[in-house]
Formats: C-alpha cells, sequence, structure tokens
C-alpha cells in the first residue's frame, strides 16, 4: 500500500507540475519546445508578391513526402537546404518529412487553421487544385517567370482556369517491366515483348508452363487498382478529359468506351496471368515478387526501377521495359503514363516570393544533377542533362516522359470514384465477386453518387474540363 | 490421502489444461514468428517463413535502428505517456469520486454525457483542434498533445474510476468522517489509498493507449526531434516496404519498452490489481 | 449547507474543463458543419440534406452493418476471457506463466498487431504454409482476399488483441471475491457450474458490465486502426467501418460536412442507447425500492 501512495504521490505532483503550465496563454518562453515562428501567429493575410530581399530573418517551413518512393530523396533535400541557406545567410528552412498516413490529414488541419507549412508537397492533378478550390494555395504565376515555368515538365497537371498553382519536383511513370531471362526461358523473344493483348495472354500461358507467375500485383492496399484503371481505361480514349467530362455527367461510365476496360482486364484474370494472393497482399509485395525472380512482368513504377536494379541477385540486366500491350486504339493508348510530383505554396507563408525562389533554386543544373545522383529518379525539368543517364532502361523512359508523355488518369477523376469504384472494383472482379458489366455500372453509380454529394465540386470539374 | 484420482477430475483438468494450452499457443505464435522473422534475411524469410532463423541477422536491427533518432524518441513517447496518464488519472480520479459518491441533479445525465464522448473517433475530431491548439499555440509541443491525450483519456478513466469508487463501501467512508475527515480528507486518505487495483490497471491501460497512439502524435508533432517511437517505426514501415524482416525488427523495437516495463512490474502490477482490500 | 452544494462542482470542474478544452469546440464545429455544404469557398446553411445523403450512400449503410457484425466479438471476447480467468483463478498447472502471457498482445501496439497478422493471413502466409504442410489444404483459404472471409479474420484479431484485458480485469476481481462464499457453496454441494453461476456471476456483474460497455465502445468507435492497417476496408468494401468512411470523407473526398453529418449521428445513437439504459435503470431501481 505505500507503494501505491508513493507512486500516486508522484502522478499528482507530475500532474500539477504538467497543469501549471497547460492550457491558458502560455508564454513562449516557458516552454522551450513552443512553436516557431510559423505556427506562433494565426495570420489570415493575404499573400503580399512584394520580394522580401530585405536581410530580416526569413524562416520558412517545408512539408514534404517522397523519400517513400525515391529513396535519396532525405540527403538531397537537406544538401538543397543547406546550400540555399550559404547562398541566402537569413533564409532558414525547416524540412519535415511526412508519412504517408498524414500526407493529407496534417495538410488540411493546418489549411483548417491557416498555419503550418510554407511550401507543401503534393501529388498531381487533383491532389493538387483541390487545395487551390479551397484557397489553400496560391497560384505561382506571378511569382515564377513564365520562362522558367517553360521547362517544368507535366505543368499542365496543376493549372486550372488559365492560372498555375504549383509546380512539379520529380517524374513518376508507369512502365510495364518484364524480365527478359524468363521470357527467353518460357519460348518468349525478349527484343519482342507483346503488342497486343492477344500477345499478352499468350505470353500469359507460356509463363505459366514453366511454372513463372506472369504478372504479379498486390491489391490489398487498394491503390494498384486505381493504377490498373489509369493505364487500361486510357486505351480507349484520345484525350484525358474525357474522364472529366463523364464525371460531370456528359457520358456514361457504362458506355462502352468507359467500361471496356473491365472486360480487358478480366480476360487477364480469365487466362490466369496472375498471382493468386492478389487479393491479400500489398502493391508493394506484388512487385517484390518481381525482384525475387517469381513473377515475369510488372505493372510498375519508374521510379522503383533504381532499386530494383540494387537488389541482390537481380540487376539492370533482369530487366527490361516496354508499352503496355493494346486491347483498344484510342490515341493515349501510345501514351507513357507520367506525372510530376510537385509542390505549392500556401496562401498563409507570409514569404510567397522567397518560397517561389526557394523552388526555382531546386531546378537548377547543380540541383538536377544531384537529384538524379541521389536518387535514380528523373526530375520534373528538361533541363536535366542527358549525358548522366547511362543505363538504357532509364534512356528510353527519359525518352517517353519528353515525347509520348501522357495524363495519369487518377489525376483528373473524383477521389471517391478512384476509391469507391476502381479500387473496390478490381477487388471484387479479382475475388470474384462482380462481372465486368456489374463494375461499370458501380462506376456510373459511384459518379452519380459523388454529384450528389459534391455540387460544388462539379462546378469546379466542369470549368476544369474545359 | 488427500487426493481422489477419479477418472471424471482426471478428465476435466485435462480439458481445462488443454483449453489453456491453446488459447496461449494461439496468443503466442503471432508473437513468435515477429520476433524470429526480425532475425532471418530476405531470402531465408522467403524460403523459411515460420522456422527458426538459419543464423542471427542482426542487420535488421541496424536498418532499424539508423539515424540513431531512437533515444530521442523513446524519450518522447515517455515523456507524453507520464504527462498525459498523470494529469488524466488525477482528474479522472477526482470527478469519479464526485460522481460515486455526492448526490447533485444532474449527476446521471452529466455521467452518461461524459460516456458517450468515448463513441467520437479521434479521426474527425484533428481538424477542429488543430485549429484551437494553432489558436493556443499549443501546436509542437509536449504540453498542448498531453492536454489532447488527457482529454481523449478521461470519458474511460472517468467510468473506469466511477465504477471502482461505488465497490468501496460506505461504512469506511462514514467511519472516516466520525473520525472528523473533511470530503477531501476521505478522497486523500480512503478513496484513493483503496484504490490501488484500479489505479494500477487504469494506469497501465492509458499508459499503452499513448504509446501506441500515432494519428494525433503525427499531425500536431510537426518536428523531428519532437516525434515519437511509434511515428519513427510507421515512417520506417514506409520507407522499408519491401524488406519485411526489416520491418519487424523495427517493430519488435518499438514493442521492446512496453513488453520490458511489463515484465519488470509485471509482480507489482498484478499485485496491484488483484491486492485490493475491497471485496 | 451550501459548500455542500458546490463540492460536487468543485471536484468535477477540472475535469469537465479539460473535456470541454478538448471535446467541446470539435463537438459544436461537427454539429454546424454537417448542416452546411461548401459553395464557392464558403460554407452554406443547407438544413438536414447531409443527413439524407449519407443513408442514401450504400458504403456508409456497409459500415454500420459491419459495426454492428463487429458487436458479435463483445459476447465471445466477455465468455472466453471469464472462461480463462476462472481456469486461471483455480490455480490451473502453470497458471502464473499463462497470465502473463494471455495479457501480452493486450501491450501490443495495434499497427504491429495488424501487420503481422497480414503476413500470417495472406493467402500465401503463414497459415496457409502451415495448413498445406500438414495435409489442410481444403482449409487454406483468402482469409483476406475474400470478401466473406476478410471481416471475420478481422473479427479473429480484434479478439486476439482486447481479450487479454478481459482476462486480467475478470480475474483482478475473482481475487477479491469472499472465498468463504466458494466454501459455503461447496459444502451444500454445489458443482463448478453451478458455483460459478450463483457465485462468480454475481459478484463479477460490475466488472462485467464495464467490459462490456467498454468492448461495444470499441467496436462502435475505435477499430479505424485494425482496419486501416489490416484491409484498408477492403476487398471491395467488405471491411469498411464507419471510422473509415468518416476518414474517406473527411481526407481523400474533400467532404467534411458529410464526415461531419456521420460523426453527429454516431454521438446521437450512441447518447440514446446510453441514457435508454439509464432509463430502464432508474425504473427497475424504482421498481426494487417498491417491491
Amino acid at each position: 500500500m505505500k507503494n501505491i501512495i508513493k507512486l500516486i504521490t508522484v502522478l499528482v505532483s507530475f500532474a500539477l507540475l504538467v497543469t501549471s503550465c497547460s492550457p491558458a496563454p502560455t508564454p513562449t518562453t516557458a516552454a522551450p519546445t513552443t512553436a516557431g515562428p510559423t505556427t506562433a501567429a494565426p495570420t489570415t493575410a493575404a499573400p503580399t508578391t512584394a520580394a522580401p530581399t530585405t536581410a530580416a530573418p526569413i524562416h520558412l517551413v517545408v512539408w514534404w513526402w517522397g523519400e517513400q518512393e525515391a529513396p535519396g530523396a532525405q540527403k538531397w533535400m537537406d544538401d538543397t537546404v543547406k546550400a540555399y541557406e550559404v547562398l541566402h545567410p537569413n533564409v532558414t528552412i525547416e524540412t519535415v518529412l511526412q508519412s504517408t498516413d498524414s500526407l493529407i490529414p496534417a495538410f488540411q488541419s493546418a489549411a483548417a487553421a491557416g498555419s503550418g507549412p510554407d511550401i507543401q508537397y503534393f501529388w498531381g492533378g487533383i491532389y493538387t487544385l483541390q487545395n487551390a478550390w479551397s484557397g489553400a494555395i496560391i497560384p505561382l504565376d506571378n511569382l515564377i517567370p513564365a520562362d522558367e515555368m517553360s521547362h517544368y515538365i507535366n505543368n499542365f497537371e496543376r493549372s486550372y482556369d488559365g492560372k498555375q498553382y504549383g509546380i512539379g519536383w520529380y517524374l513518376s511513370g508507369n512502365p510495364m517491366v518484364y524480365n527478359p531471362k524468363l521470357f527467353t526461358q518460357a519460348g518468349l523473344d525478349p527484343k519482342n515483348p507483346p503488342q497486343t493483348w492477344n500477345d499478352l495472354i499468350t505470353a500469359c500461358q507460356k509463363l505459366n508452363a514453366i511454372g513463372v507467375v506472369p504478372i504479379s500485383g498486390g491489391m490489398k492496399d487498394g491503390w494498384f487498382g486505381g493504377w490498373l484503371f489509369s493505364i487500361l481505361a486510357r486505351q480507349s480514349h484520345d484525350s484525358y478529359k474525357d474522364f472529366m467530362s463523364a464525371s460531370v455527367g456528359n457520358a456514361k461510365f457504362t458506355d462502352p468506351q468507359f467500361s471496356g476496360w473491365w472486360t480487358a482486364l478480366d480476360q487477364l484474370k480469365q487466362a490466369k496471368c496472375w498471382n493468386a494472393d492478389i487479393n491479400s497482399i500489398d502493391y508493394q509485395q506484388g512487385q517484390d515478387m518481381f525482384v525475387q525472380g517469381k513473377s515475369a512482368i510488372l505493372f510498375s513504377n519508374d521510379t522503383f526501377l533504381k532499386g530494383f536494379a540494387d537488389t541482390a541477385g537481380f540487376g539492370w540486366d533482369s530487366m527490361a521495359v516496354m508499352m503496355v500491350p493494346k486491347w483498344a486504339t484510342g490515341k493515349m493508348a501510345d501514351e507513357y503514363i507520367t506525372t510530376a510530383q510537385g509542390w505549392g505554396i500556401t496562401s498563409w507563408s507570409k514569404y510567397p516570393q522567397q518560397d517561389a525562389d526557394f523552388l526555382m533554386f531546386m531546378h537548377t543544373p547543380d540541383r538536377l544533377a544531384a537529384w538524379w545522383a541521389d536518387t535514380g529518379v528523373l526530375p520534373a525539368d528538361n533541363r536535366m542533362d542527358t549525358s548522366l543517364i547511362t543505363q538504357p532502361i532509364q534512356q528510353e523512359i527519359y525518352k517517353w516522359d519528353t515525347t509520348v508523355a501522357g495524363a495519369n488518369l487518377e489525376n483528373f477523376i473524383p477521389n471517391q470514384l478512384d476509391n469507391d469504384a476502381n479500387m473496390t472494383g478490381v477487388q471484387l472482379l479479382f475475388s470474384g465477386d462482380k462481372t465486368p458489366a456489374q463494375l461499370a455500372q458501380l462506376s456510373e453509380d459511384t459518379i452519380a453518387k459523388w454529384r450528389l454529394q459534391n455540387p460544388d465540386q462539379v462546378t469546379f470539374f466542369q470549368t476544369w474540363s474545359k | 490421502m488427500r487426493h481422489h484420482f477419479t477418472a471424471r477430475a482426471f478428465l476435466g483438468g485435462f480439458v481445462r489444461q488443454v483449453l489453456v494450452i491453446a488459447a496461449t499457443l494461439v496468443v503466442l505464435f503471432p508473437i513468435y514468428f515477429l520476433v524470429v522473422s526480425a532475425f532471418k534475411t530476405q531470402s531465408d524469410y522467403i524460403t523459411n517463413l515460420w522456422g527458426l532463423p538459419h543464423s542471427l541477422h542482426l542487420d535488421n536491427f541496424n536498418i532499424a535502428l539508423a539515424g540513431g533518432k531512437f533515444f530521442r524518441r523513446f524519450a518522447n513517447s515517455t515523456i507524453l505517456a507520464v504527462g498525459s496518464v498523470a494529469l488524466s488519472s488525477f482528474l479522472a480520479c477526482l470527478a469519479a469520486y464526485a460522481f460515486a459518491r455526492m448526490k447533485f441533479r444532474g449527476k446521471r445525465f452529466l455521467f452518461n454525457l461524459i460516456l458517450s464522448l468515448m463513441v467520437i473517433p479521434p479521426v474527425v475530431m484533428i481538424v477542429p483542434m488543430f485549429v484551437t491548439m494553432v489558436r493556443w499555440q499549443l501546436v509542437n509541443t509536449y504540453q498542448g498533445t498531453i492536454l489532447i491525450y488527457t482529454g481523449l483519456l478521461m470519458p474511460f478513466s472517468i467510468y473506469l474510476m466511477t465504477n471502482f469508487f461505488q465497490t468501496i463501501p460506505h461504512e469506511i467512508i462514514e467511519a472516516a468522517r466520525m473520525d472528523g475527515c473533511s470530503t477531501l480528507g476521505v478522497f486523500w486518505r480512503i478513496m484513493l489509498p483503496l484504490s490501488g487495483p484500479a489505479l494500477v490497471t487504469l494506469v497501465v491501460v492509458n499508459a499503452l493507449w499513448v504509446w501506441n497512439e500515432l494519428l494525433i502524435a503525427l499531425v500536431f508533432l510537426q518536428k523531428d526531434d519532437l516525434k515519437t517511437l511509434m511515428v519513427g517505426i510507421s515512417a520506417l514501415r514506409s520507407r522499408n516496404y519491401t524488406n519485411i524482416p526489416a520491418t519487424m525488427a523495427g517493430l519488435v523495437i518499438a514493442t521492446i519498452p512496453i513488453v520490458v516495463v511489463y515484465m519488470f512490474g509485471q509482480r507489482y502490477f498484478i499485485r496491484g490489481m488483484t491486492s485490493g482490500a475491497v471485496k | 449547507m451550501r459548500t455542500k452544494k458546490i463540492e460536487p462542482f468543485l471536484f468535477l470542474a477540472p475535469a469537465l474543463f479539460v473535456l470541454l478544452v478538448v471535446f467541446g469546440v470539435p463537438i459544436y464545429r461537427l454539429f454546424v458543419l454537417s448542416f452546411q455544404r461548401q459553395s464557392q469557398g464558403k460554407q452554406i446553411f443547407v438544413g438536414l440534406s447531409n443527413y439524407k445523403l449519407i443513408f442514401m450512400d450504400n458504403v456508409f449503410i456497409q459500415a454500420i452493418q459491419h459495426n454492428g457484425t463487429l458487436i458479435i466479438c463483445v459476447p465471445i471476447m466477455v465468455v472466453a476471457a471469464l472462461l480463462l480467468s476462472i481456469l486461471l483463478f483455480e490455480r490451473i498447472r502453470g497458471w502464473q506463466f499463462y497470465r502473463t502471457t494471455l495479457f501480452l498482445p493486450y501491450l501490443l501496439p495495434i499497427t504491429v498487431v495488424g501487420l503481422v497478422f497480414s503476413y500470417i493471413f495472406q493467402f500465401s502466409g503463414v497459415l496457409n504454409g502451415i495448413l498445406n504442410a500438414i495435409g489442410l489444404k481444403f482449409l487454406a483459404l483468402d482469409w483476406l482476399g475474400s470478401t466473406h472471409l476478410a471481416l471475420p479474420t478481422l473479427m479473429f484479431v480484434i479478439i486476439w488483441k482486447e481479450m487479454g484485458f478481459g482476462v486480467i480485469l475478470f480475474l483482478a476481481r475473482l481475487m477479491s471475491v469472499d472465498e468463504e462464499l466458494y466454501d459455503a457453496a461447496k459444502i451444500d454441494g454445489a458443482n463448478w457450474l453451478q458455483l460459478h453461476l450463483n457465485i462468480t456471476l454475481p459478484q463479477l456483474s460490475t466488472v462485467i458490465e464495464f467490459f462490456t460497455v467498454i468492448s461495444i465502445i470499441t467496436m462502435l468507435s475505435w477499430v479505424f486502426n485494425y482496419v486501416y492497417v489490416m484491409t484498408n476496408g477492403g476487398p471491395g468494401n467488405a471491411t469498411i467501418v464507419t471510422e473509415l468512411y468518416i476518414y474517406l470523407m473527411a481526407f481523400q473526398y474533400n467532404n467534411i460536412n458529410l464526415a461531419a453529418a456521420v460523426s453527429v449521428l454516431l454521438l446521437l445513437v450512441t447518447g440514446i442507447f446510453i441514457f435508454l439504459e439509464l432509463y430502464l435503470r432508474d425504473r427497475a431501481e424504482v421498481g426494487e425500492a417498491l417491491g
């Protein structure tokens, strides 16, 4: 009993200690850990376009993500901040790497409070623009010169109603990757990978015959279903704007042009192209099967390729890239899907010009070269020194990026359609619960529901789809 | 002979033993799998899913500990847990005393109202709470996060303690009053000392919750040197996702502090919980 | 006499203050937002239309059905925890070891538990590997990848982790039950079942009620982490729950108003249940007093 009393005494005295410095207006000096200047005042000041070039100390906060898909980004970010601070002694930059789980909730909280980062990382398209619609980020047209902007790849993803709401940082594209050694074993010609859907199905049969999983994937965490939509649904269309137009009700997702991809995917499933455990493993585990030599083909992401090559027992000679075989003949079937992961400047930032200056610094030749060296991922800038790209596979991808690049569809539809129809639907296809026709209906029902629930977003989509 | 070995008693004992052993195996197997996987190489993991590792491979722990921020994060988690558990337990005991032992208008109403607060998922309160915390300049501070945790723990804590205080017999309190104890005196001298078991339970349950909490720690502590152990581990998860053994090593590291504290404190904890002076 | 009236509130004040600070503003905001919608960057009043919209959303309907299904875990947990705690209480051989082990899952972070079980239950995972190895291939099902099995699998994991708390709670209470009660009953010739039905259950009623209430609330509002880590609501919404629906609405679909409406609804429904219980109990007490 004495022990308990002691324990309580300690607890209570600690409690009193904490309460004494807890809620109420706390003087900032009392706590060594209180917020820095950015969180200090809930500022509602309108963005100024005047450049603060005075030597007054400036503190910028950057919330970012990307180490997760481009390992090495952290090192590059640290080096870039250091180099920038040397050039601008009055500026200090604080970077916070967000986890995948906190990226969106943290920013939305900050936006509601009008206090948080000056510069925020965003995925492309809708992921950026919905923050423009809510007023959380500002247009950059007056902050970054047009000729500088013209070098950034895929800027169209972030433009809305004639204004540019963000810029790209690095490129994330979706090649089809295959293992030439396994192709040879199965009697397939690694120099001539499948071109058509029938070629692909035949290849599946041959690969199955030698006991290799033809194509591997993982659906459990959902993302991959959205990727397959981006990769497959495009083939029967000429422009990504078709999907925006259908979203606002100008076409139906049950129309053959929109529903065909479900059937194409179902054909692959019927032909046993996929791993049996696809529904119970995560996206990344599906990718891992390829590196482990268990599968021969992958719908992959080009930011991962260097990581694959660095894996023990694997290497650049264990993979080759190809365009996705075609099941339809729309113009988009010839495109290489890519998106620029990038940046925006928040409406509460006190130093928008300084923010923009730092973003432009990221695109200087030295920083572009360092990015490539640190991550092996292509920067979203056409001034990248191409002589640095030594691997034929990456040269090929850069060629696609700069000649036949096309939009990642997921960035141009409402998230709700992506989650509730694409991701959910692909899982239901693989679990055998729904037919392609039922899934097309699911898409149409979901988008109708979205229109009903979000009249405001519909008007933004109408403007955006023009 | 004190023992009478009848067939029925033997069978009963056998069935019971089997039941408990089965439950223990079900409990232990995932933990076994977690620990052995952490010591495997990637290829060992793939070819030998549930067996013992072929050799003890410690690199995973190096990967998981990389950056050396472990101790800083450990300290942050500890500060948050100690602060919010102490504060919430203390305030909840005060309130529970009023609910359990005093008569006032609207008591049941207020109690049920507080109880129903438990059903609001923290997920939905994050944005408005963040706005409040910014206004009070408590974002990126221990105090702000401790305040939020304390609030979220309060309904459960009040419920538990009220429940317990109600089991303390009136006679003891009346006797103390006869001896001239004030209300506060009864609280300090009688209620709290008699509440050992309940308090220990409360502290353990709440400390575990804070230690393992992720979402609030992620959003409200946006500075690298304020991050908690669980946040660090979750970042590790998204970075080393291809390397399952390294992820497992990270999970083991996140869990070890709790298990060590439990193992050391277990005697005290169990005794505390079971030493109820109250029937 | 005057101080007597204020006294309870002096004890309550600090707790109420913290509750008000942490819950007050968010709940007020949620109420307001649930009657509004976003229009041209502003929130405009729309009456009850958000509430209508959520009931027209079949994903939401699925989510509440799943929360309802999860409540099945509660009686299973209570009965199993009772049985185990009684066996431990009766000093079954090795009971101290079992006591330590059975509480271990409760110590582990949900993230850890969820990840480990994901690897165990995946189609090509540990469990099916073992089943195949011992010739039970027909039992090697797609535990997480099939729409019929994902929710039961999730329930198993929730029970696995949460039950230890019940065992320890019940055991602690059992330890303080008066031994004489049992001795007297044994002399009267009561068998094992009668002994526990007549003595253990009534003696443990408060703590059983406590554990039941806490578990029901867990199933309604605190399962987000399990779902998020293990299935993310899939396959095909087979494991979506209310919390995940709220999370998706608020943070993925940018529709804070519908998220708010669901939260308010959750609060109201639970509130009604809790007050109904209060009402029934008061009636029962009045009945007892009169009887």
